[in-house]
């Protein structure tokens, strides 16, 4: 049934967007982060979305080419390596190289936040397009009571 | 559906029917588009609803086709309910706002469904 496919959608909005938001937190938790496992500051990580068609069910193979035009979506979280590492003098640090500069995770505090926002924006969004299914589902219901 | 049954339930029935058909399908593409509204490269879609309806409409007032032989198809409505490109990239507002009216006009198409099995209903039980 549509809707039920519909509520599955929903849900794999709100999953990838539960994704961004681990990787904003991530990002906020190791703001100042100097060292690392690997070795080196720590890096940024950026959440990369991408729509997939989500598992059919028999009806839908039935109806062939339903999925593709209205897929769900899946979150993959990556280290991103395109921004610079800010550098700081502060030779008493205990990680600052032999010139005396540390050099500081490649994150944005301001950028990581107003991403947040949008990602849980995004999120409500996802759980009202959920409730309103729901209520077609159950409005359904009442026919021929 | 006999000559009998097509007189106790008129088109009105097939046609909130296929409204709530095509509903249910908007929903889920909608659905679609707010879930992938950060995707980068993603072109929302969306169902003509009008569309679809006169084309289901014009088929349902062309003489009804009769099956001259058992084993041709019957007539009826296209089962299916094609999307299009409705833009480039998701507008959150525009899509919310098309997700609320869809979800509305189905409650209608139910209600209106509903009342008409209640009179069927009151006419079955005499006015009682």
């Amino acid at each position: 049934m549509d809707l039920f496919q519909s509520m599955e959608i929903s849900a794999s909005g709100l999953n990838a967007q539960r994704g961004v938001l681990n990787a904003i937190s991530m990002n906020l938790a190791n703001a100042n982060s100097t060292r690392t496992e690997e070795g080196g500051p720590y890096i940024r990580r950026r959440a990369v979305l991408s729509p997939v068609a989500l598992p059919t069910r028999f009806p839908q193979i039935l109806t062939g080419k339903m999925d593709r035009e209205s897929p769900g979506v899946s979150v993959e979280i990556e280290v991103d390596e395109t921004r610079d590492h800010e550098m700081i003098y502060d030779p008493g640090h205990p990680d600052a190289g032999e010139d005396g500069y540390v050099i500081l995770p490649n994150v944005n505090i301001i950028e990581e936040m107003v991403n947040l926002m949008a990602a849980v924006r995004c999120y409500e969004a996802n759980v009202t397009a959920f409730n309103a299914a729901k209520g077609m589902v159950l409005k359904s219901l009442e026919i021929g009571k | 559906m006999n000559v009998l049954g097509k007189k106790i339930f008129d088109r009105t029935q097939d046609l909130l029917q296929r409204s709530m058909d095509i509903r249910t399908s908007r929903q889920r593409v909608l659905s679609s588009n707010i879930a992938n509204s950060e995707t980068p490269d993603f072109a929302p879609r969306d169902i003509p609803f009008e569309k679809i309806m006169e084309r289901t409409i014009a088929l349902q007032s062309a003489i009804g086709l009769k099956r001259t032989h058992e084993k041709h198809l019957p007539g009826g409505f296209p089962s299916e309910i094609d999307t299009e490109k409705s833009g480039e990239a998701v507008n959150i507002d525009q899509e919310m706002a098309k997700l609320a009216e869809n979800n509305l006009r189905f409650q209608a198409d139910v209600q209106a469904l509903i009342r008409k099995l209640e009179g069927l209903k009151y006419a079955i039980e005499g006015g009682k």
